[in-house]
């Protein structure tokens, strides 16, 4: 009677459960299908509006305008730097800054903090932040890319409630042991911390690799543009082209800008897997207090 | 000592050779807003950017900024900052009143003064368009004119025409063509044996709102002065009769009851679907023929006769495709102006609509000859950056170069777009109030010509009340200040 009540894998309950799951994986992966076979299919028909679950007149022909452009490489170049750089930076910046502030007896550390949360709720703009970048003489460079990245006050916040949780006994015999804080620091909290390093990793590489506007008001030269505002041109393009002039006569295609997208999500849908198990962990970060 | 004396004098020259030779090319940066293809090549190094150093002697630098919806941000951005380029690119249906702002603010240069040193810039450009470009009576900026100056066209399907033997020359009056859309409707003819024709397909969006066939034949497509007041289009009793007659359109299923809605893609799915018989758009219709459509498969009509007899027009909002404004802190705007100069030269013209000889064209015997593969490449990149003269299309060379672009039928198309085009003049002239700012003039008007021809109000009940809300918010001071300006142009 008792093996009846609980749920069998032959139940009904889970079948639907299951069939419901993969609806909703089917639904998730829907774009994605649609962004790859329009890019693979052959451009005049997908211009004549045929779309089929398979690529209709399977072509290269997107691809091959695609890597034919430079900037498309350069994009990538400049996007990849700035994402591996630019984390690394964050990471190592904002992790040391939260250990720092995690200590309660560091002197002025209450006002440190408070600072933090100022800037978490309060910020310049635009236009100051331009200002300052000129200034510093960082315009048209890739540093300003990743600079300004460089700190992130809500990643902070999370980072000093995980530092604080780690007990202080653990430090105090590190300690003993004559460890300094360097040590304790990179050989005892960081590692303790992994999963939310890990979090705050995977938020500021995402961050990175999506970021549009600072690429777009920072950088002036084509060459240096990051990937994301080449995609954002490609597919404003469409847009423009009756707006101005009737002669433009290679409209650039739907099949273009799929095969563009497609091309530049793919090392991202390709890392994600391998750190989501991080990710998984990362998010319970704060969830129960010691 | 004589030897020193010497050997300083050539030193002294060896100087200022080597100066003259850097000041050979004249640096020049522009703010532009470029979304076009390039081939795959970068703005600032291609072949017609070096031609355009090698004709000109001025290295320009184009700081691109491609992604059209961030251009206003990027260019207000740098505008704020103590580092203005030399020329910026205003560009979309904000160009005025980003025009008006920044000189306003004393971040761009009058031209004036410099203007009549360049001939062929003076001979080229229309009086109009220059009129767009002024603020506070002084020209802030170079227009760049479209060589079309007037682009809507609308188009009928030909064998639907046939079909119900319609001679589209016939069409005259506003009621012709009444008649003529109703029996698209209701005469099946598309000869399928179901009840599936539409009239006209369209789309409402800002400045593309694709149903002004009609307007200017009810007088309702441009300001006019009345008792005292110089109104603008959509205040006048014209009109409310021309909503009246479009909500008569929508309500009998002539005009397609998912036009509020359409995107441009929809309409273009459409129009080639078959099942719509006539349809307003730029006379270019690139779209269209990149969905493989033919041009010979449509006719382009002149717009409806007025009541009073008098041919109606296709009423658009700018000559100027953009313009171009040159900055306070531009150390040498007569290198900026020479290179717009030598644009409207017949040198420049050839280079900016049939490209590099060689590359692009050949000469045969003297004339232009467009290679096949390289028809419209690169087309939009030169109109974009050089765009500043309106060829004469009915004379050489031009007449043959666009007639290799666009074919006999085009060509056509864009002189009847030319013949039958209009402004509405006393809007366009009007200078921009930088007091309207802060007001939002168009939201309401646009929501209220949805809603009145989707029958959604009704117009008689409901108009009084429009009228009313649209002066108090903002609308009454609008009136006054274009009522000023008005007054003093053409009273006495």
């Amino acid at each position: 009677m008792m093996k009846k009540r609980s749920r069998s894998r032959n139940s009904f309950s889970y079948r639907l459960i299951i069939a419901a799951l993969v609806f909703f994986a089917v639904l998730c992966v829907i774009p994605f299908w649609y962004v790859m076979v329009t890019s693979f299919s052959d451009p005049q028909l997908v211009k004549e509006g045929q779309f089929r679950i398979l690529p209709t007149g399977y072509s290269l022909q997107a691809y091959e305008m695609l890597f034919r452009d430079q900037r498309f490489f350069s994009g990538l170049g400049i996007t990849v730097f700035r994402t591996v750089v630019g984390t690394s930076l964050s990471v190592l910046v904002q992790t040391a800054m939260a250990y720092a502030l995690a200590k309660r007896f560091l002197p002025g550390q209450a006002l440190l903090t408070r600072l933090v949360v100022f800037t978490l709720l309060f910020n310049g703009g635009i236009i100051p932040n331009y200002l300052v970048i000129q200034k510093l003489h960082l315009l048209d460079t890739v540093w300003a890319l990743i600079l300004p990245m460089g700190f992130n006050p809500w990643n902070v916040m999370l980072l000093i409630s995980f530092f604080a949780a780690l007990p202080a006994s653990l430090e105090e015999s590190a300690k003993i042991d004559g460890a300094n804080d360097l040590l304790i620091y990179s050989r005892i909290a960081i590692p303790l911390s992994l999963p939310a390093v890990a979090t705050i990793l995977l938020f500021i590489a995402v961050r990175h690799w999506n970021e549009l506007m600072d690429g777009i008001i920072y950088i002036h030269a084509s060459n240096l543009k990051p990937m994301q505002v080449y995609l954002v041109e490609l597919v404003m393009r469409t847009q423009m082209s009756s707006m101005i002039e009737p002669t433009e006569q290679n409209i650039t295609s739907v099949s273009m800008q799929t095969a563009v997208i497609f091309a530049s999500c793919l090392p991202i849908i390709i890392l994600y897997p391998f750190l989501q198990k991080y990710f998984v962990t990362g998010i319970m970060v704060g969830a129960v207090k010691g | 000592m004589y030897k020193r004396i010497l050997s300083l004098v050539l030193a002294l020259v060896m100087v200022l050779s080597l100066s003259a030779a850097m000041a050979e090319a004249t640096k020049v940066s522009i703010l532009t807003n470029i979304n076009v293809d390039t081939e795959g090549t970068d703005v600032n190094d291609n072949d017609y950017i070096h031609y355009i150093e090698e004709k000109t002697g001025i290295d320009v630098e184009f700081i691109n900024e491609a992604t059209s919806a961030y251009y206003p941000q990027k260019l207000n951005t740098i505008m704020a900052s103590n580092q203005l380029p030399d020329a910026v690119m205003l560009m979309g249906d904000t160009q005025r009143t980003d025009l008006a702002r920044l000189a306003y603010e004393g971040l761009l240069m009058p031209l004036d003064d410099l203007l009549p040193n360049y001939p062929n810039l003076m001979a080229s450009l229309k009086q109009e368009a220059w009129e767009i470009c002024k603020y506070d009576g002084k020209t802030y900026a170079v227009p760049f004119q479209r060589f079309d100056s007037t682009p809507y066209m609308t188009f009928l399907r030909k064998d639907w025409l046939e079909a119900l033997n319609i001679d589209p020359e016939s069409l005259q009056t506003i009621d012709d063509w009444y008649t003529m859309l109703k029996r698209f409707v209701e005469e099946d003819p598309d000869g399928n044996g179901v009840d599936d024709t539409y009239g006209i397909v369209a789309t409402t969006s800002g400045t593309h709102f694709t149903n002004f066939t009609f307007i200017d034949a009810f007088g309702a497509a441009r300001a006019k002065y009345v008792d005292g007041e110089l109104l603008p289009n959509f205040l006048l009793p014209e009109y409310k009769e021309w909503l009246r007659f479009m909500n008569k359109l929508y309500s009998e299923g002539i005009l397609d009851p998912t036009f509020i809605i359409d995107s441009d893609g929809a309409l273009w799915e459409k129009v080639a679907s078959g099942k719509y018989g006539m349809f307003m758009w730029f006379w270019g219709i690139q779209e269209y023929l990149s969905k493989g459509c033919d041009r010979a498969d449509l006719v382009a009509v002149k717009p409806p006769l007025r009541a009073d007899g008098t041919q109606a027009s296709y009423v658009y909002s700018s000559p100027n495709r953009h313009m171009m404004a040159i900055t306070v802190d531009c150390p040498n705007p007569e290198a900026v102006l020479s290179m717009w100069d030598w644009a409207c030269s017949e040198e420049g013209g050839v280079f900016l609509y049939a490209g590099l000889e060689g590359k692009d064209y050949a000469l045969v015997d003297g004339q232009i000859v467009l290679h096949e593969d390289r028809k419209g490449k690169n087309l939009g990149w030169r109109q974009l950056t050089l765009g500043v003269q309106q060829p004469n299309a009915a004379e050489e060379p031009y007449r043959s170069i666009l007639a290799q672009s666009f074919g006999d039928l085009g060509m056509e198309h864009l002189n009847m777009a030319n013949t039958y085009g209009a402004y509405n003049e006393l809007e366009l002239f009007c200078p921009i109030f930088t007091e309207l700012s802060q007001y939002d003039l168009i939201t309401p008007v646009q929501e209220f010509t949805d809603k009145v021809i989707t029958g959604e109000l009704d117009v008689d009940a409901e108009w009084d009340n429009f009228v009313k809300r649209w002066r108090s918010a903002g609308g009454d001071l609008k009136i006054k200040l274009a009522t000023e300006w008005y007054n003093t142009q053409f009273a006495k």
